[in-house]
């Protein structure tokens, strides 16, 4: 039998290096079992990228897996909740007196037993989807918090999601993972790095000189993927020609009314070259416009941002960021796996980028061979899984811009052009014209993004399901309708059992989370 | 009618008078009373004392629970009274007690505006013809003073259990003759497990503490659950 695999060495400091060390590091039972050891390291000279303050609900779960306590995490993060994506003009370009909004919610449409959605294809339009669908429509548009008082840490009847400090999050893993589940920490800029007879990583050499081995590899250095691309020379798959962004400007904006409301969920708004995220944090809103250079300078990108912050953004600084968008040929190489910006990126429009990063360490945590024996097969197998996952948010994001009817600039142009999409979306769309979406288009657990988020997508974005000719196969229009009442009851009743989103926060950090 | 708390003022409320009602009426739409640790012993023989989670902390608050409803109070209910022990929170009414500044030791005494008790020709009158506070009103102040204190303590006490993970979620099906059985939720119990599981140097400290009637005085109480199903069966909703 070959070496057992036992040393494992992280390279990078960021959300992704911290994150894949935290569950790798529970997973793995490392401060439980002394021969297994978990090391991260980073440089010091090379600052994490430091954005990245959207979540999905997956973020829950991860967070609990790793064992952090969920009030800590509120209070020492900046954290709010986010119960929705509000998309802002993505169908239409905004007129004075018209502009078009859908929620994607993170609470799945009611099911009473069957699809509401053929009903409210049906019905004369008086509701969004979203309204029709799920009582968190209301619940957002009320400013309030997902969950009461009186419920434990990580539950509650909605879902939910936060929104972060990105430096506070990447630090504050960083002392659990040290303090809780047994990761060992240097500091070091890796300057070289030496491989073994097989092409695999041998030794990390760091510019003081110091070295550093192991039996396996993570590279979590962010865009330079120091391991995977710099000595492993495993290519890019750019997909810039399905998804055109390329650029964003960042920007922090201070609250000047301490008190005010902060929204629940993260605001998208779609402009000329591109689209602004909008994130309320407890003290701050960060703030940025992702756009495509080759559609739109940065002189104007950077006037399209400040327009929309107004006078708050007065005397404030932009940072610029460069992106690439696509993925590694290969995320597995010989004795390494990338994860994180390293791995590959495909814009914040879904948040996806943390939530790969969640799936990806816990896969890798089920795939790592006891010995080397096993690492061909599970690279193999790893790599597929994760090449089709990457892939469906691929066509998930296109999704987004492919269904808007703006034509108001060349990016909107581009971004509708058939040749711009992946077939494997063109022809779901195609089937979907006459036909409901259904879980069968959904088959692999490997998919983030399921049945339910792509209905809350392409019904708010106004997709026209043809059913006319079929309405016979929908006999439940009363229950429908009794449903879509007790879904409005029952919001009524929600809004008075929460807190404003605000106080909500404030109250956790006041009283903690009752974990009883 | 929803209260109206605000601190007693002796030109706004000069003439105002509180009528006494024996029977508490104003309680008779409310399903639970908190409960200081020290009122466990005479309250365990006619109600289950539990512990809530307060909606706007989260925090344990032990009560006194008087119905299985919402809105219902089989103790207190048209115009009897079927316990011999009447909480303090209860007895109270309409007087209450707010902390005047952030040192809570100072008391300041409080009156629901929107008391059906209040009025300017029935019963105790609140200030006497010189403005000062009246006979009456100097005991309910007393009282509360009294109460401030206990409270905290009472606070304290739950805070101790919490810490030592002894409250639990109270698992609880009863069975409403027609209606079947019906689960509980959102109320919580002391654990006779982790109880019986303490360190000898924490048993000490419930000893020294005083702690060791109410927290038997609490799993006694449970068994009242009977007595509130009892009466909620020859219950005409007020
Ligand atoms: C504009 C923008 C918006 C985004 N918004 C979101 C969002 O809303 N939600 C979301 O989930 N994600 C978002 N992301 C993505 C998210 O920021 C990243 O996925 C996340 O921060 C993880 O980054 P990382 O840890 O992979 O890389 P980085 O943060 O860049 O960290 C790289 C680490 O590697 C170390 N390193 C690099 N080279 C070396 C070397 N030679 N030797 C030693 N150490 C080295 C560095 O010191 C650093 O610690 C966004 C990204 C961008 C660009």
């Amino acid at each position: 039998m070959s070496t057992t695999i036992k040393n494992i060495v992280v390279v990078g400091g960021g959300t992704a290096g911290w994150l894949s060390a935290c569950i790798l590091a529970k997973q793995l039972n490392c401060s439980a079992s002394p021969d297994v050891s978990i090391t991260l390291i980073e440089s010091a000279d090379i600052p994490p990228i430091g954005v990245g303050e959207g979540t999905v609900p997956t973020m829950r779960e991860t967070l609990q897996l790793i064992g952090v306590d969920e009030a800590d995490f509120i209070k020492s993060c900046d954290v709010t909740f986010k119960q929705s994506i509000q998309f802002n003009d993505w169908l239409h370009a905004p007129t004075t007196n018209q502009r078009h909004s859908y929620h994607h919610l993170f609470n799945y449409p009611h099911t009473p037993g069957f699809d509401l959605t053929p009903y409210w294809l049906m019905a004369e339009k008086k509701h969004s989807y979203s309204e029709y669908v799920s009582f968190q429509t209301a619940i957002c548009e009320l400013n309030l918090g997902p969950k009461r008082m009186t419920d434990r840490p990580y539950q509650s009847s909605l879902a939910y999601a936060y929104h972060l400090d990105a430096g506070k999050f990447a630090s504050f893993l960083a002392e659990h993972g040290q303090k809780s589940l047994g990761i060992k920490h240097v500091f070091g800029t890796i300057a070289d790095v030496s491989l073994a007879d097989d092409g695999s990583i041998h030794t990390l050499f760091c510019q003081d000189g110091r070295q550093l081995s192991a039996d396996f590899y993570v590279d979590c250095s962010g865009f330079s993927a120091r391991l995977i691309s710099e000595t492993l020379k495993v290519k890019f798959v750019d997909k810039g020609d399905q998804l055109l962004v390329d650029r964003a400007l960042a920007l922090q904006v201070p609250y000047s009314d301490s008190d005010k409301e902060i929204p629940p969920f993260t605001i998208s708004t779609a402009h000329e070259a591109g689209w602004t995220w909008d994130i309320g944090l407890t003290q701050r809103r960060g703030v940025g416009y992702v756009y495509s250079s080759s559609h739109t300078s940065d002189e104007r990108a950077e006037q399209i941002l400040r327009q929309y912050i107004g006078e708050e953004c007065a005397g404030l600084s932009v940072r610029k960021i460069q992106m690439k968008i696509g993925y590694r040929e290969k995320f597995w190489h010989k004795n390494c796996v990338a994860i994180g910006l390293a791995a590959g990126f495909v814009e914040p429009l879904e948040a996806t980028a943390l939530l790969t990063v969640e799936a990806t360490a816990k896969l890798l945590a089920e795939k790592l061979p006891t010995n080397f024996d096993g690492m061909a097969y599970a690279e193999k197998s790893f790599n597929s899984i994760s090449r089709y996952a990457w892939d469906r948010v691929i066509d998930f994001i296109k999704l987004h811009y492919y269904l808007s009817k703006r034509t108001d600039h060349k990016f909107w142009l581009d971004n509708t052009d058939p040749s711009t999409a992946p077939d494997s979306l063109l022809e779901k769309l195609a089937y979907w014209q006459y036909n409901l979406p259904s879980a069968s288009d959904f088959a692999s657990k490997y998919e983030v993004f399921q049945l339910e988020n792509y209905q809350y997508v392409l019904y708010g974005m106004d997709f026209k399901t043809q059913i006319n000719d079929i309405t016979s196969r929908f006999p439940y229009a009363n229950q429908a309708d009794i449903a879509a009442n007790q879904l409005s009851q029952h919001a009524k009743k929600m809004s008075k059992q929460l807190q404003s989103h605000r106080k909500l926060i404030n109250n956790i950090k006041q009283y903690g989370i009752n974990k009883i | 009618m929803t209260s109206k708390v605000v601190p007693l003022d002796s030109v706004k409320h000069c003439d105002l008078r509180v009528k006494v009602d024996r029977s508490y009426s104003h309680i008779a739409q409310q399903n639970m009373v908190p409960l200081m640790a020290f009122e466990f012993l005479p309250a365990s023989t006619n109600f289950p004392i539990v512990f809530v989670k307060q909606s706007e902390t989260g925090k344990f608050k032990s009560v006194a629970l008087m119905g299985l409803e919402n809105g219902e109070n089989v103790v207190f209910s048209d115009g009897k009274v079927k316990t011999n022990y009447v909480p303090v929170n209860i007895k109270r009414y309409p007087f209450s007690a707010g902390a005047a500044s952030a040192d809570e030791a100072s008391m300041m005494l409080c009156i629901d505006e929107n008391s059906q008790l209040l009025n300017n020709s029935e019963g105790f009158a609140i200030f006497d013809e010189g403005g000062q506070p009246s006979a009456e009103t100097t005991e309910v102040t007393q009282l509360l003073t009294d109460i401030l204190a206990r409270d905290v303590a009472s606070d304290v006490f739950v805070d101790f259990l919490v810490e030592h993970n002894l409250i639990e979620p109270a698992e609880l099906t009863l069975s409403l003759g027609e209606e079947g059985k019906r689960k509980i939720n959102g109320i919580y119990k002391i654990s006779e497990e982790a109880l019986n599981e303490l360190d000898d140097d924490v048993v000490l400290q419930l000893y020294h503490h005083k702690y060791l009637p109410a927290i038997y005085a609490h799993l006694a109480s449970l068994g009242q659950f009977n007595r509130l199903l009892q009466l909620k069966a020859n219950f005409t909703p007020s």
